[in-house]
């Protein structure tokens, strides 16, 4: 691994206010000793046993998916050599089971990667957050568990702000600026991995005859690696790769959208852009950016007090009726 | 026989379905599965009966055609099949449903998904109904297919409880379909049930106010009308010996 900046960061005991905290914050942050009071923390301080029974005490039966992954690969989730499919395989399983399996592997050295990634906490281990409690946001907020022992998760970014919580071993985040795409040589948008998108670089081995301009990404690279009771703020659509490192692993994350649910996912608006504009002749592509400047990305633009009100549409602030018509009237033109 | 795969509009892009009826798409068939939805339509035109499906065990309701295996009374001379209305189970071919897990935010839920059967003789590429639009689009046909599809899983999630209410009633007597053949010998179709009027018109007032609130009452009596078809069957059959 390369020698990457320190993450900027704080005392979780610094903050008033962390609601008000975050919502202030553009830029990735780590907080620690945030969750210190948390009982799945206490636990995790003592050991991993003792925060695997912990957990274990809280989770149920309901059918989750976990992945596992050869130990040749080292806990790198990825695709297979020629890009057919992926080198780990996905199983229906319970939560219940899975920490039977990672007590398990605790014991043994070189042990295949198990990992359950993203789950609603509430739905695998009901009471958890009444118990480990934290208020991150007023917006509509998803809480997800992940739970495994060594994994590594190819850096990729999310729509959505994060407030990732490591509540029993280490993990390792990796930050890199959105701008940093062309030297990240990220992977097919169809066919991912977990559902976003990865750079092909492997971080802890960057070959840089395959990808030379990797070496631009590392000056804007930042990273940290968080014990249990640390928190990170992860911006949304920022690069990032995760890796834990302990025998067992346990991130809670915070997901919101600073944007009312009504609005369109900008990632499907980006595809149906690549779809319908990237191919174009380039003077074509030019006007469509001058155009798309205009509606879509220029804040200081006016685009509806020369229309009359009730004709204004999109063009003005967009609420839930007109997301509805805007939805209906794309669904109908998409079908084509 | 059957070759069912997801449907999608790329292997299948130049995909057509022949929408024709006869005996040359597989229409010579003996039955097709109803649901009480249905009843008013089909019982205009065929008779409604009752069997336990020979693997389930479990009670489906059919509009008989015919009273042999693959013998369809309603062909006409040129093998075509006209049928004023046409049942769910029928319309939806040659595609199926599928389930397909997904995930969301780590909790799996159900969709439903489009199979089709590739070695239906309704399938052709310059003949009948195209499946998607130009570009990739779904066309109004398939559209109207996962209607159908969506209709016919609705109906099969119920269908349990429809019997088991006729049941708890004791409404559900068996019967059977007795003809001559043409060489004069008595053949005996067993293994109908039906409506039994009797007990129908022996249940308290309670019972009946129950069997319409669920909308039973009036499958059942739309049932009790179709049986008029059997003769009418009957004779087409002596009309062919």
């Amino acid at each position: 691994m390369f020698a990457a900046a320190p993450i900027k960061e704080c005392q979780a005991s610094s903050i008033a206010d962390l609601k008000v905290f975050l919502a202030e914050q553009t830029e990735p942050l780590v907080i620690r000793g945030l969750c210190v009071d948390w009982p799945q923390v206490m636990a995790a301080k003592q050991s991993s046993k003792n925060a695997l029974d912990y957990l274990l005490g809280l989770a149920n039966n309901a059918p989750v998916r976990s992945f596992s992954s050869q130990a040749i690969h080292q806990g790198r989730y990825f695709y297979n050599a020629d890009f057919s499919g992926l080198n780990f395989s996905q199983h229906a399983d319970n939560l219940v089971s899975v920490l039977q399996k990672l007590a398990r592997s605790i014991t043994q050295t070189d042990s295949d990667s198990l990992y359950m990634g993203s789950t609603a906490v509430e739905y695998c281990a009901p009471g958890f957050s009444v118990k480990n409690p934290l208020t991150v946001t007023d917006y509509n907020c998803l809480t997800s568990l992940w739970v495994g022992n060594h994994s590594q998760i190819a850096a990729h970014y999310d729509n959505a702000d994060n407030l990732a919580c490591v509540a029993a071993g280490k993990r390792t985040f990796t930050l890199l600026p959105t701008d940093q795409v062309n030297n990240l040589y990220v992977g097919p948008l169809e066919f991912t991995p977990a559902g976003q998108a990865v750079s092909l670089v492997d971080f802890n081995n960057p070959d840089f005859n395959r990808f030379p301009r990797f070496k631009e990404a590392i000056a804007k690279t930042q990273s940290a690696t968080l014990g249990p009771g640390d928190a990170i703020y992860i911006p949304a659509l920022w690069w990032h790769q995760v890796s834990a490192t302990s025998p067992f692993n346990v991130l809670v994350n915070y997901w919101w959208r600073q944007a009312p649910e009504y609005l369109a996912n900008p990632f499907d608006a980006m595809l149906h852009s690549m779809l319908a504009i990237k191919d174009l002749p380039n003077e074509h592509k030019q006007k469509w950016q001058q155009l798309f400047n205009h509606y879509v990305f220029a804040d200081d633009v006016d685009l509806a007090s020369h229309v009359a009100e009730p004709a204004q549409g999109i063009l003005a602030d967009i609420d839930e009726l007109t997301a509805r018509k805007i939805r209906q009237l794309l669904l109908q033109k998409l079908n084509r | 026989m059957a070759n069912h795969v997801l449907l999608d509009n790329i292997s299948h892009k130049d995909l057509k379905v022949i929408t024709t009826r006869g005996a040359n798409w597989g229409d010579n068939i003996s039955c097709a599965t109803v649901f009480p939805s249905e009843f008013a339509k089909v019982q205009a035109n065929q008779p409604i009966v009752f069997r336990k499906h020979p693997q389930t065990g479990q009670f489906e309701a059919l509009a008989l055609f015919g009273f042999e295996n693959g013998e369809n009374l309603l062909l006409n001379e040129q093998g075509e099949l006209q049928l004023s209305y046409l049942p769910l189970s029928m319309q939806r071919q040659p595609f199926l449903i599928g389930q397909q897990t997904q995930y969301n935010n780590g909790i799996p839920e159900q969709s439903l998904v489009v199979h089709i059967d590739l070695d239906s003789p309704r399938i052709s590429t310059h003949d009948g109904e195209a499946i998607f639009l130009e570009h990739g689009g779904n066309s109004e046909y398939l559209n109207h297919i996962a209607q159908v599809l969506n209709a016919l899983h609705q109906e099969h999630q119920t269908i349990n409880l429809f019997f088991e209410r006729l049941l708890s009633v004791n409404l559900l007597e068996a019967f059977s379909i007795e003809y001559a053949d043409k060489n004069g010998e008595k053949v005996t179709v067993s293994g109908f049930y039906t409506i039994n009027q009797q007990v129908l018109n022996g249940l308290t007032a309670e019972q009946l106010k129950q069997l319409q609130q669920q909308g039973d009452l009036q499958a059942i009596y739309m049932v009790l009308a179709s049986m008029e078809h059997i003769p009418h069957l009957l004779n087409k059959k002596w009309a062919q010996q």
